[in-house]
């Protein structure tokens, strides 16, 4: 019955849902983007592990940038300091990074790679290191021997058919044999890691000369450790950069935290801009669902003396009419949740090409449908009650008077 | 006025009277002025009776079918309807009165234009809580009762006249009340078409039922087997139809169409 009566005011019914298709639409976009953040976040803090330290130079969270960018390099020696005097830590490994390489194999070419130098231990300090291949072993490092571990973008652009195994790549002209490939690791802001190219550290040096700022990785073997492996590894460093008491760090330790603080501010301001945009929308929507049903009251007033006349208690017209607002309300949902599929599709695959944001769904997130329905059905009832109060309360004699 | 005693509402035979009005007052208040639309109205019928009351626009016709009815209540006195006191009853208890004991038909049908003649038929079944099978069973046998069985699925306005009117007609025996409350049954229709509404009355009180017109022609009150006229908010006269139309066959159950 409910349903009949919208169908014959379609226009007026389909404009008055628009704030609702509105707030819906930003909820589920705004779920859809938050999940997006959330799985890129988590993609990302696997690779970097949520038990290891970074001592570099720099500071991640990109305070002290000034003071960080007069700071002494992190030096092999350092680092070989380091590692002998550290205790509580699980591994201890260098790294050193070297940006927009350009690399070859046979006529196809790629610029703008990171060839990252790397002890041999590396593999054990990020998650997901090897998809395919192996990692270079302590021989190849001690030896500094031409082999690379390639990112996926690498693997994709110089070997679109051939499995890049056992195959010699050229890195600015000197060869690499190829020992395995990295899976796919780029989320939200660590695109970089498919672009990367992995040797030996040792080779590196030979590649671009020792005089390179490194970072070492330090794993702590359990995130319940990190605390007292962070103690150990400010104490041991201040030591072997010979810092007197007085003297303030001149190195970062840094850990995945970081990403995350950023992450969440990030999240707060989408959070923010879709609960406001929502309810506004929702504010909107209300009013326009509880109008449509004052008129469909007062133009059904006869149908409710009817009604009540064959037995309808105040009770069932009232639920008459909220059935019918919540009914509008879900088909506004309804359609905020085709749109915003549809959205989500295409918006993902556009924004993967275009911008390389590689974290988006393709899908919504189902909480979000859920979330939609509730808030959905609390929409329409709090917007119907009082036209539906106004119906249930009519006077039969009244009711059947009118025209 | 609670006074009337078990006695008043029992005919001679000690039979409960389906409807037992004791001095029964509905008063308006038009900002300092009252308005009496019934005044101290007594009344009784009694089960399978045919009642016209009559009465010109403003005696207090409608109003007395409204109380009847179950759809206002009394400013005062006592309504008994098969014995239960229903003029304190609350919204609620009214309602199911109206469900379940008073079948309405209407001058203008009154169907919902968007629901075919079965799912017209069903509502009151609906709000009853009967469930849907039954339902609709229930709900083909009255329009079949009433000669529609070949119009079910047709909407409102796909149907005559005549036709609104008996699937009101089969709406207000859908729930076997204890009353046929008709308001102006045949004002809306065409001399022939009332006719034929007539002898369905006709039939149905034939088989039992008891039916109350409402109506301020003549023609129609005619049939009636009692005529109460009112006026001025009392009743003016109340007895058997002198001049009942003797002509009237009883019309067979299908085929009036």
């Amino acid at each position: 019955m409910a349903v009949a009566a919208l169908n014959a005011n379609k226009l007026r019914a389909v404009l008055t849902t628009l704030g609702v298709v509105i707030g819906i639409g930003t909820v589920l976009m705004m779920g859809w983007f938050l999940a997006g953040l959330d799985s890129a976040l988590e993609q990302t803090l696997s690779i970097f592990g949520d038990d290891v330290l970074y001592v570099a130079k720099w500071d991640w969270t990109g305070e002290n940038w000034l003071a960080s960018r007069n700071r002494a390099d992190i030096s092999f020696n350092q680092y070989q300091q380091f590692k002998q005097r550290m205790r509580t830590a699980e591994y201890v490994v260098p790294t050193a990074d070297a940006g927009a390489k350009k690399v070859q194999f046979g006529d196809l070419q790629m610029n703008g790679t990171v060839i990252m130098g790397a002890g041999f231990e590396y593999s054990h300090v990020v998650g997901d290191a090897i998809a395919r291949g192996r990692f270079f072993n302590e021989i190849e490092d001690e030896n500094a021997l031409p082999v690379a571990v390639l990112g996926q973008q690498i693997e994709e652009n110089l070997f679109p058919n051939v499995d890049p195994i056992g195959k010699t790549i050229r890195i600015e002209g000197m060869p690499f044999l190829v020992v395995g490939t990295m899976p796919k690791r780029g989320a939200l802001g660590a695109d970089f890691l498919d672009r990367q190219i992995i040797i030996p550290l040792r080779r590196f040096f030979g590649l671009f000369s020792k005089a390179r700022d490194l970072t070492i990785c330090v794993k702590a073997g359990g995130a319940d450790k990190l605390e007292n492996v962070r103690y150990e590894a400010i104490g041991v460093m201040r030591e072997v950069r010979s810092l007197a008491p007085e003297q303030k760090n001149d190195f970062a330790v840094n850990e995945q935290k970081e990403f995350r603080q950023q992450m969440d501010q990030l999240r707060v301001i989408v959070f923010g801009v879709g609960i406001a945009m929502t309810g506004l929308s929702f504010l909107v929507g209300s009013i326009g669902i509880m109008n449509i049903m004052f008129v469909s009251v007062t133009e059904r007033t006869k149908e409710i003396g009817v009604r009540k006349a064959l037995g309808a208690t105040r009770r069932s017209i009232l639920m008459q009419f909220l059935v019918e607002a919540v009914f509008l309300c879900l088909t506004g949902s309804l359609i905020a949740f085709i749109f915003t599929s549809i959205v989500a599709l295409i918006g993902s695959q556009v924004l993967k090409e275009q911008a390389g944001m590689t974290f988006l769904s393709s899908t919504l997130p189902f909480s979000q449908i859920v979330v939609a329905i509730i808030v959905s059905v609390i929409v329409g009832v709090l917007a119907g009650i009082i036209p539906a109060f106004r119906g249930a309360r009519m006077d039969p004699v009244e009711a059947l008077r009118a025209e | 006025m609670s006074g009337s005693s078990s006695a008043q509402r029992e005919n001679a035979a000690g039979e409960i009277q389906v409807i037992h009005l004791a001095n029964i007052t509905r008063m308006y208040v038009m900002g300092s002025e009252r308005i009496y639309a019934l005044r101290e109205v007594t009344l009784g019928i009694r089960r399978n009776e045919y009642v016209a009351i009559m009465g010109p626009s403003g005696s207090g016709k409608s109003t007395l079918m409204n109380i009847i009815g179950c759809l206002d209540t009394p400013s005062s006195g006592d309504y008994y309807f098969n014995g239960e006191l229903v003029s304190t009853m609350n919204d609620a208890d009214l309602a199911a009165i109206r469900n379940r004991q008073i079948g309405f038909v209407f001058q203008t049908f009154n169907l919902l234009p968007r629901s075919d003649a079965l799912r017209n038929v069903e509502l009151p079944l609906v709000y009853a809580g009967v469930g849907s099978s039954e339902r609709r069973e229930r709900a083909i046998r009255a329009l079949e009762h009433v000669g529609l069985a070949d119009r079910m699925s047709h909407k409102p306005n796909e149907l005559s006249g005549g036709q609104r009117q008996r699937v009101a007609i089969a709406r207000a025996l859908v729930t076997r009340p204890s009353i046929i409350l008709a308001d102006e049954p045949t004002g809306n229709l065409d001399t022939k078409t009332g006719d034929e509404i007539m002898r369905l009355f006709e039939e149905l009180w034939r088989q039992g039922n008891t039916i109350i017109l409402v109506t301020h022609e003549e023609d129609v009150a005619r049939h009636a087997a009692r005529i109460i006229r009112v006026r001025d908010g009392r009743i003016e006269s109340d007895g058997p139809n002198e001049h009942r139309l003797a002509s009237m066959e009883p019309a067979p159950a299908k085929g009036i169409a």
